[in-house]
């Protein structure tokens, strides 16, 4: 069943307890706060350790081994070597004298991403919100004029066109009266970073409420 | 030296501000003052989306999570998936976040079992994949293929009914995705709404993400909205389903609160700091 077998027996002898692991690793992480000590730097290392075996073990029962041992050598898709080869390769960057081989597959994967971001990530994405951008400043709606669609829409034209022009580096052509443009847009990037940081706040406020539920209520039962 | 007191709000220890935000956050955990919560629009417009499916739709649930994000994206995927079994939908979970799927099976798996949902047949958990560039390019063609005919617990995929009828990722009616970051949304928009295979996907994003997912629901590459914990909270509403999010809604209004409240007095005691040392 499992890609990897654990025996049962260990398995239903930990679960009790790795609530309560989970709880000690919080509390031991969350001591950082009072200030740096033994206990926080274990718990700092045991996960770094954990996540990686997490991540090898993963890859290895979801990928290697069903590539290896069922569609090689159970189904004959011999073909699959040719990209284990591949990933083989990259393995000869740290032997100075045979780097040159860890470059083909290096490059055949530069190239790959290379032509699937130009095509895909940046054209649609893109070009779907730069057309979304061109809005009418004049609206109409059933024949009638929509004043609060219209200010709307002159508020976000105009202010992607601060934006766009606060960044034309190379080109000094806002000064003088036209440096006021500059000026707006210095305050409008203020107010998008202010709600992105408030956006921050709210995330790092829900990181606490899910530790809080997780020793309250999922541990303690509090609730 | 006699520090004034707006010289000592100016400098309140960390240590007190981190207690005081324990404080804030840990009391209406466990005694909810019971905020009312606002729909918003956007969240409205989603659920009414995902019910425009007719039951028997194969829906695929993003399943891009880490225990970080469990306080708003918990809720999310439990409230979205039970929403789907509800209406007959087929649920397949995937994701490219090495703990996703393995969090997935404890959170969601769980209430889709006591609803009485047959694992195999309702709904399938894929499993965590590496590279997920190569693997959601390779299921435009052949998506039993593309995650190597293997379930989260190593069963075969192509035995099971629950994906009868998923040859490619073009035969997925609508993506729920779970959008902590990267991988996320804009993974699954490039590789399958870029190139036209599922035109209909749901962001379902932390706060964090709000900003950037707010733009793409704009820009329509999105075609639903949820977000952060306030958008789990309004979908186990509008489900009758209550569960965490409703219920730390008002911890998070009471902590946004004392933040404002900590940065008001921080600002003011920064201030008449500075001009009691210019009266001297």
């Amino acid at each position: 069943m499992a890609g990897v077998q654990v025996p049962i027996g260990i398995v239903n002898a930990l679960n009790p307890l790795s609530p309560w692991i989970g709880v000690l690793v919080t509390l031991g992480v969350w001591s950082f706060l009072y200030k740096e000590n033994p206990v926080f730097r274990i718990c700092e290392h045991a996960y770094v350790g954990s996540a990686a075996a997490h991540t090898m073990v993963t890859t290895f029962a979801n990928n290697i081994k069903p590539g290896l041992v069922v569609d090689i050598a159970q189904n004959g898709e011999y073909w699959r070597i040719i990209p284990i080869l591949l990933g083989c390769m990259i393995y000869f960057q740290p032997f100075r004298g045979y780097t040159w081989v860890s470059r083909y597959p290096m490059s055949f994967w530069v190239g790959y991403n290379a032509g699937y971001n130009l095509t895909l990530r940046v054209a649609m994405p893109l070009l779907t919100e730069v057309r979304r951008t061109m809005l009418p400043i004049f609206v109409t709606n059933n024949g009638r004029f929509d004043l609060a669609t219209s200010i709307n829409n002159f508020i976000f034209t105009g202010v992607v066109t601060l934006t766009l022009a606060y960044f034309l580096f190379s080109m000094n052509v806002f000064k003088g009266r036209a440096g006021f443009m500059i000026r707006t847009a210095r305050l409008v990037l203020m107010a998008a970073f202010g709600a992105g940081f408030g956006t921050g706040i709210a995330n790092y406020v829900s990181l606490l409420i899910g530790r809080f539920d997780f020793i309250m209520s999922d541990v303690l039962k509090l609730f | 030296m006699n520090n004034s007191i707006w010289q000592k709000a100016a400098s309140i220890d960390n240590r007190i501000l981190y207690i005081i935000m324990a404080i804030v956050v840990a009391v209406p955990l466990m005694n909810p003052i019971g905020f009312p919560i606002v729909f918003q629009q956007e969240v409205l417009d989603t659920v009414e989306l995902i019910r425009s499916f007719p039951a028997g739709t194969i829906a695929y649930v993003g399943a891009e999570v880490a225990a970080t994000n469990a306080a708003e994206l918990r809720p999310m995927m439990i409230a979205i998936v039970q929403l789907m079994y509800e209406l007959g939908h087929k649920i397949v979970i995937g994701g490219f976040w090495a703990d996703g799927c393995s969090l997935a099976r404890l959170w969601a798996a769980p209430f889709l079992d006591e609803a009485g949902a047959v694992y195999g047949e309702d709904y399938v958990i894929l499993g965590y994949r590496p590279s997920s560039t190569s693997i959601l390019d390779q299921a435009r063609t052949n998506f039993i293929d593309a995650f190597s005919d293997r379930d989260i617990g190593g069963l075969k995929l192509s035995e099971m009914p629950v994906m009868k009828g998923l040859e490619k990722a073009s035969d997925l009616g609508y993506l729920a995705i779970m959008n902590p970051g990267s991988p996320g949304t804009a993974t699954y928009t490039t590789a399958w709404r870029a190139t036209g295979e599922v035109n209909v996907i749901i962001d379902c994003c932390t706060s964090g993400m709000y900003i950037s997912s707010g733009n793409n629901y704009q820009a329509g590459l999105t075609a639903g909205l949820i977000g952060g914990l306030n958008g789990a909270a309004q979908l186990e509403q509008l489900t009758n389903r209550p569960y965490k999010a409703i219920r730390s809604m008002d911890a998070q209004a009471l902590g946004h609160l004392a933040v404002i409240a900590l940065l008001i007095i921080g600002n003011i005691g920064y201030f008449q700091t500075k001009r009691e040392e210019e009266a001297k």
